[in-house]
């Protein structure tokens, strides 16, 4: 695992979360917007977790640096499918108020 | 009789509160790879994750090969992959080996090696037949489980996993307590 992996991996796993729940406080009060992005990076990454409970476990060898699709799912979706979700849901809000 | 509902307790309440919902959402997915990688650990056999080599013998240890015989018959049996640019003239190169685990009772030795599949070959100690070759899947589960594969000091990362969920067992107990203490006290004033 490489050093950029390392501090994905340390981001995802524990700042994130962090960003979602300080995002998350009151958010019965926020705008309609505010609270599609703030559902759709929870919804992103509560996938994420799972894909990445998944890549990590399966299969059960060492990780190589070669490994591309394990270090996508392992490793970058815990950063990117947060922020891929929370804009899906900030697109659908516009449409939807548009 | 004092009042039950002290800033001190409604102070601690709301501490444990807090600790609890971030703890909570912080370390859950440590948490979850750590309980699925210990549930895999106890059924390794079962689910096929370790091999199982049956094998008896009467021979006595006395007899057993030397351990570098047993550690090139071990070079020869594995594959290329698990011995990267090994070479028969090279003879046993420790530097590939991870341990060799010697058991006297079964009359044979693990040989395991340090490559990607943990490779490992179970060779007879007296005879030097290779018993069993192949892949040590629980030893990178070991290795999930105490946050070791993701390189040097993350085994912190499982440290702390287990420190958030001793606190959140506590306060998730005293968030549960706390209110039926105060109702208590209040049914026992009345």
């Amino acid at each position: 695992m490489t050093t950029l992996h390392q501090l994905l991996l340390l981001l995802g796993l524990f700042v994130v979360p962090l960003i979602l729940l300080m995002s998350g406080h009151r958010i019965k009060r926020s705008s309609s917007a505010r609270q599609r992005l703030f559902w759709g990076a929870v919804t992103g990454h509560i996938v994420a977790l799972l894909l990445a409970l998944g890549a990590s476990l399966w299969p059960p060898t060492g990780w190589l640096p070669t490994d591309t699709w394990r270090g996508a799912l392992g490793v970058w979706s815990l950063v990117v499918l947060p922020i891929v979700g929370a804009l899906v849901a900030f697109l659908g809000t516009r449409r939807t108020t548009s | 009789m004092t009042d039950p509902n002290t800033p001190h307790r409604r102070r601690w309440t709301r501490w444990a509160f807090y600790s609890h919902l971030w703890l909570g959402v912080v370390a859950t997915l440590a948490l979850a790879s750590i309980s699925v990688t210990g549930v895999l650990l106890n059924h390794k056999r079962g689910l096929g994750l370790m091999p199982d080599v049956p094998h008896e013998t009467d021979a006595p240890l006395a007899s057993s090969l030397s351990l570098d015989d047993l550690a090139l018959r071990a070079f020869r049996a594995v594959p290329a992959e698990a011995r990267p640019g090994w070479n028969e003239a090279d003879g046993v190169k420790p530097g590939l080996i991870d341990r060799m685990d010697v058991r006297p009772r079964d009359g044979f030795v693990k040989v395991r090696f340090r490559d990607r599949d943990n490779t490992e070959a179970t060779v007879d100690l007296a005879t030097g037949k290779v018993l069993h070759v192949g892949p040590r899947n629980d030893v990178f589960l070991e290795k999930l489980h105490s946050g070791e594969i993701f390189g040097d000091g993350f085994i912190l990362l499982s440290d702390v996993a287990a420190v958030a969920l001793a606190v959140t067992l506590i306060t998730g107990y005293w968030l549960w307590l706390s209110p039926r203490l105060i109702r208590g006290r209040e049914t026992g004033v009345k």
